[in-house]
């Protein structure tokens, strides 16, 4: 996906675009990430030793969603 | 020297050795990717930052314990990023939604482009993990090393480091017999682990978080790697992927 869109054509400024993509992946990889870890967080407030196992429940369900 | 000064260097050098092992884990991961010549210049440009930050701030280290859950945190999202990114990637390939070498063929023409962008992106990922290892060990070598003089505080670190690397490297020749797919996926989990350990760990206080401390790395990885492959098979393509669709 973001290969795809870093592939030819990018135009001005895509070198630096085609990194970004390249490490942080498309929208969706950014909003995974970022949900995952804010719910993660606030579970933390409650349940500290919880925290963990949240993130990786949500990375791997914001996987299969990803990859079906 | 005295029984407690051995105990003393005996602690930092195991304490030490973890911490390596869990950087030369992420640099071997990267070396199987990008090549082993460019992972070992990003893991000693990490030392060199280590050894400047060491020799510039000095006995500031209170500020460095300060600083070291944001440090953390900050690394550990950017290997999140990378690594699910990687670990999608992989899944995909294992369920037959995307061809083994899709990416080469639909792109051929960038392909190399691409790798070079790709493996700058890999050599920040080996260069931040033996970074904030390196700071680890910095601060083990600061917090035990009152029990002995600084400089044999270092030196057992300095020792351990070398032990890892003799031992990684013997390690390297096996791991390249391993096929590509299953290889990228295994520094997806390893990387997705990291990330996840020093994401949250960073942001809401290690000891809290993962009571079982750095054995939870070991856990992490094993449940990626039964959790992708399990993704793998409930999604696999009906029929074998079409070249040139999906990532």
């Amino acid at each position: 996906m973001a290969l795809a869109r870093a592939a030819p054509g990018g135009g001005g400024g895509g070198g630096m675009k085609k990194l970004l993509q390249l490490v942080f992946g498309d929208l969706r990889n950014v909003a995974s990430v970022a949900v995952a870890l804010l719910v993660a967080l606030g579970v933390s407030r409650l349940f500290p030793a919880a925290a963990g196992a949240a993130l990786v429940l949500l990375l791997i369900a914001a996987a299969a969603f990803q990859a079906i | 020297m005295t029984a407690a000064q051995w105990g003393g260097a005996s602690a930092i050098f195991l304490a030490s050795a973890v911490e390596w092992v869990e950087a030369f884990t992420i640099v071997l991961a990267v070396g199987l990717t990008i090549g082993w010549r460019r992972a070992a210049g990003a893991a000693a440009m990490g030392l060199a930052v280590v050894a400047l930050l060491i020799a510039v701030t000095g006995a500031g280290i209170e500020a460095a314990q300060a600083d070291i859950g944001l440090i953390r945190a900050a690394i550990g999202i950017f290997l999140l990023l990378f690594g699910l990114r990687w670990y999608v990637k992989a899944i995909r390939r294992y369920s037959g939604r995307t061809a083994l070498h899709d990416e080469a063929r639909e792109f051929a023409a960038t392909r190399e482009q691409l790798e070079q962008a790709e493996g700058r992106a890999a050599w920040v990922v080996a260069f931040k993990g033996v970074l904030l290892e390196g700071l680890e060990v910095w601060l083990l070598v600061v917090a035990l090393g009152h029990t002995l003089s600084y400089a044999a505080a270092a030196g057992s670190a300095a020792a351990s480091l070398a032990v890892v690397m003799v031992a990684g490297l013997a390690l390297r020749a096996p791991l390249t017999r391993v096929p590509e797919n299953t290889l990228k996926y295994l520094v997806a989990c390893a990387i997705l682990s990291f990330g996840t350990f020093w994401a949250i760990g960073g942001l809401a206080g290690e000891q809290a978080v993962w009571p079982l401390g750095d054995v939870t790395l070991l856990l992490l990885f094993a449940t990626y790697a039964v959790a992708g492959r399990i993704i793998a098979w409930r999604s696999r393509a009906p029929r074998p992927a079409v070249a040139g669709v999906g990532a």
